[in-house]
């Protein structure tokens, strides 16, 4: 277990540092980031300016060690000075991270109360009208591009029925302004989890032992739900862990459509305004949620499973 | 026995934990704003206090006027009027909401002048939360504010400004006197402070030396270089301007503490309460009763909402009453549906044609001027030392210019709300604009001029830098006509490149902007600021410098007669539409909307061009 561990361990270190390498070589590739600094300064710089901000950024050294500088920055949790907001990256961050978690976490419920137990009815109902919506349903939410369709969510909620605002955070914990948003960016995987659970379901639903327990009498809501369900588990569950992730880490579009103040719109307006302090701060910390979210499944495999370990 | 109920088990508890860990981190960051209950006493109100009424609306691109003269002999101050006191008609409450765009909150912003960047200067005192020494009123007139009157020296190197006695700064931190008039301007000022990046437009380094404080009441400003337009630039929102910073408050900041709400202190009847630029800053009011105006709402909240879409959305669903910067498709939307829709500036947008670097030397000292990127090979360039060139390129640049249908782009572009643009930015229905200017569009004639350039198939493999629509406009009707194949580059980082370039002028592209001269009306007030050696060292909008056009501004910027001013503007239009140097495509307002259910009326006055929408508004009367 100890060799696993360490294995894995050096595996998402390269990873880690991988992406480094190639969010700080991205970073130099797109131009002097003196270039950045200036923004929307109409002023612009003197050439006296322009050389003691490339000695402060340390231009004038070689690249490899200007990657050093950075990096050690980087390890003590300096992410640099985001050129639009002038502020330090890794405070924006802390700003923004909550909120993104916020709405991940409310789409991520939506997706698996919503999701699993549409794939329970689609599987337990096979071939009827039910199980036709279910499979609707998760096509069209895999079809449909969330940025039109929370457009059109906000025309029809906000605009025409006025039942639910159009964006933003509202006060604390305004449910209101959750619904929208995490439903647009549930439905996706929402759909995901419905087609595995109703996979997973019709395995399991054909199983000796389902028919044996129908054979003694069980109950049918039992049979489905502490016979079947649990054992149709396994591979939603694994799967939503990932899923919580990729919500945190892909809510841009959804937090730009609804002025969602989350790390989402953060990365929007980096983007938006070439802000690459910020862009490479925003992208290590999707980095580095993935590496630690795998490497733990990683390792819940390895005590499930005694097989993984010795791959 | 299976071990898959084991397997599940471990699956259910690493989801749960999972949960769990995600759960508590959501729970951190930043609290949410709490209703701020304002502590001051109620206002007390010691005249009637009259509804501002909503005066007419200044002409959008009407500028305060210049002083006519200045006192030659003993001079003696030039006292204004100060505005009464108005207070609005009951004790503040309420909360103003609006949806601004990310310039009005996402920004940063700095609790001291060298670390507040051009437009957290702007939006400090937009916001009603810093106050400058001068205003410009309805009638674009110059109202007293910070300061009560000047004096202009008859060599014209010092202004002394007599500050108002007083005037309490936020948060207890005393009265302001004319050391912290002084501090304000030095700070900003990066002559003094190299590292300041408050002076963006390059405007307090350009005029001033240093300010210094005579008297507590009595700041004396040295001045490096008059100019006529100083007062309303310099002192009065109509340029960048500096808001009054308390001296006390601003040297305690720290790079830590410089975002800090409670440590911008400034004189306005607004101060922060909290600030997020992600989302949103939460203005109070300061006082119980200001010496100038009282808010009818207890707070203001401004809200970060980048897509216009949801703009128009929080507006019409009455989450906000205010919406910043809204397109000009919902323009029309939200007037039928019964908004008020303001015209509160006029942007002109203009072909730059970069790479024309023909002055040789500054005028004021004679330095040598430094054009690396300086092409005559580029089609629009000539080169002045050769009369056949200047020739070639002038005329490219006027069949570039006479292949602009202008008319279209105004219709179809925006909705039929904006003009046709000739000269920037003199409005086409104004009493000042000449038909001498107007631009024909001629495509016949402009494929003659081109023949006559030596282009008689066209040209390619340049870029102009505009937007989509408009640059994809331009290039489509010049490949069609001219056989003129430019390629349209719309990256914001190429807006920044060029920003950067134009400092060593190196930009020889086309491009289209809104340069400083877009606000530049009525016609006395000097033209050319942004294109002449002038701001050579800061931006060159126009990526050209022009011997003419310096000639021009500096002329216009000693003379003192306002005819005589403007006669001179008329000459540089002239000149500049002769050459075709630039050439003005439409001018387009810029529009205010807000809830006329909620809001009363609200004091109209002229604003900065590049301002935000939302401005005076301590002036707004708001029914909660």
């Amino acid at each position: 277990m100890g060799r696993f561990l360490a294995r894995r361990l050096a595996f998402n270190l390269i990873a880690v540092i991988g992406a480094t390498i190639m969010v700080f070589g991205v970073s130099r590739a797109a131009g002097d980031p003196r270039i950045l600094i200036i923004g929307d300064s109409p002023w612009g710089m003197t050439d006296a300016q322009w050389e003691e901000l490339g000695r402060k950024l340390h231009l004038d050294k070689p690249i490899v060690v200007q990657y050093s500088i950075w990096l050690g920055g980087v390890l003590k949790g300096d992410l640099g000075t985001s050129a639009r907001f002038r502020r330090p990256v890794a405070q924006l961050i802390r700003e923004s991270l909550p909120n993104t978690l916020r709405l991940a976490l409310a789409a991520w419920l939506f997706a698996t109360v919503v999701g699993v137990s549409f794939g329970v009815l689609a599987a337990v109902k096979r071939g009827t009208v039910w199980d036709l919506l279910a499979r609707g349903f998760a096509l069209l939410g895999q079809a449909i591009p969330f940025f039109w369709l929370g457009l059109i969510a906000i025309y029809l909620f906000s605009f025409e029925l006025g039942w639910l605002p159009p964006g933003g955070r509202g006060e604390g914990t305004a449910v209101r302004h959750y619904i929208l948003p995490a439903i647009i960016m549930g439905w996706f995987p929402a759909a995901g989890y419905l087609r595995l659970t109703r996979s997973s379901m019709l395995e399991v639903l054909d199983a000796e032992y389902i028919k044996f327990a129908r054979a003694k009498g069980v109950a049918n809501p039992r049979v489905i739900w502490v016979h079947a369900f649990r054992n149709a588990l396994l591979v939603p569950v694994t799967y939503s862990a990932l899923l919580m992730v990729g919500l945190a880490t892909g809510a841009i579009v959804t937090e730009t459509v609804f002025s969602w103040p989350g790390m989402g719109r953060l990365v929007a307006q980096a983007a938006e305004g070439n802000d690459y302090p910020l862009l490479v701060g925003t992208t290590l910390v999707f980095v580095s949620m993935y590496v630690t979210v795998v490497l733990l499944l990683d390792l819940v495999y390895a005590v499930i499973d005694p097989r993984v370990r010795h791959r | 026995m299976s071990t898959q109920p084991s397997r599940v088990r471990w699956a259910l508890l690493l989801s749960i934990g999972t949960a769990a860990v995600i759960f508590a981190a959501s729970c951190g960051g930043e609290e949410p704003a709490k209703e701020v209950a304002t502590s001051a006493p109620p206002p007390t109100v010691t005249q009637p206090a009259p509804t501002t009424a909503a005066a007419a609306a200044p002409t959008a691109t009407q500028r305060a006027s210049t002083p006519t003269q200045v006192a030659t002999a003993a001079p003696s101050p030039t006292a204004i009027a100060a505005p009464s006191p108005t207070t609005a008609p009951r004790k503040p409450t309420g909360k103003l909401r609006v949806a601004a765009v990310s310039e009005g909150v996402g920004y940063s912003m700095g609790a001291a002048p060298r670390s507040c960047p051009g437009g957290c200067e702007i939006f400090k005192y937009n916001q009603g939360v810093s106050e400058t020494l001068l205003f410009v009123d309805e009638k674009s007139e110059l109202e007293a504010r910070l300061a009560t009157a000047w004096t202009i020296s008859p060599d014209l190197k010092f202004i002394d400004v007599k500050v108002r006695s007083g005037v309490p700064f936020h948060r207890g931190f005393g009265e302001m006197t004319a050391e912290d008039v002084a501090f304000s301007y030095n700070d900003a000022n990066p002559n003094i402070v190299p590292e300041s990046v408050n002076d963006q437009a390059g405007e307090v380094a350009t005029a001033l030396t240093k300010v210094e404080a005579l008297d507590p009441q009595t700041a004396r400003f040295h001045l490096r270089q008059f100019q006529v337009d100083m007062l309303q630039t310099l002192f009065a929102p109509l340029g960048q301007s500096v808001g009054i910073y308390s001296k006390k408050a601003a040297e305690s900041v720290t790079k830590e503490t410089n975002t800090n709400p409670e440590k911008i202190v400034h004189t306005g009847p607004l101060q922060y309460a909290t600030w997020n630029p992600q989302e949103k800053a939460l203005l109070e009011v300061a006082f119980g009763k200001h010496w100038r105006r009282t808010p009818s709402f207890a707070q203001a909240e401004i809200l970060l909402v980048p897509e216009a879409s949801i703009r128009v959305g929080m507006l019409e669903s009455g989450q906000v009453e205010i919406a910043e910067a809204l397109a000009a498709k919902d323009i029309k939307r939200v007037r039928q549906a019964g908004f008020a829709v303001e015209s509160i500036a006029e942007n002109c947008m203009t072909l730059m044609f970069g790479g024309n670097y023909w002055t040789q030397r500054t005028p004021d000292k004679g330095d040598p001027v430094v054009a690396p990127g300086f092409n005559p090979e580029i089609p629009w360039v000539g080169n002045p030392k050769d009369p056949s060139s200047m020739e070639r390129a002038r005329k490219v640049r006027w069949a570039l210019a006479m292949t602009i249908d202008r008319q279209a782009i105004a219709d179809t572009l925006f909705e039929g709300l904006a003009k046709p643009a000739y000269v920037e930015c003199v409005p086409v229905d104004s009493k000042d604009h000449q038909s001498k200017w107007v631009v024909p569009f001629d495509p016949g004639k402009a494929k003659n001029f081109l023949k006559e350039a030596g282009y008689p198939d066209g040209f390619k493999g340049l870029r102009i830098i505009s937007t989509a629509e408009l640059g994809g406009a331009l290039v489509a009707n010049w490949r069609t006509t001219l056989g003129v194949e430019l390629n349209v580059d719309t990256t914001p980082g190429g807006n920044q490149v060029l920003r950067a370039r134009r400092v060593k002028l190196e930009v020889n592209e086309l491009s289209t902007l809104s340069s400083p001269d877009s606000q530049d009306y009525p016609l006395d007030i000097p033209k050319g600021k942004g294109c002449t050696v002038y701001h050579y060292g800061g931006l060159n909008y126009c990526a050209a410098l022009v011997p003419e056009w310096d000639q021009y501004f500096f002329k216009m910027n000693q003379e003192l007669d306002r005819e005589k001013r403007r006669q001179l503007a008329i000459e540089f239009y002239d000149f500049t539409i002769a050459q075709m140097l630039r050439s003005a495509i439409y001018s387009m307002p810029v529009f205010r909307v807000y809830d006329q259910k909620k809001i009363q009326d609200w004091r109209l006055t002229p604003v900065f061009q590049w301002g935000p929408d939302v401005f005076n508004i301590e002036y707004a009367t708001f029914k909660p």
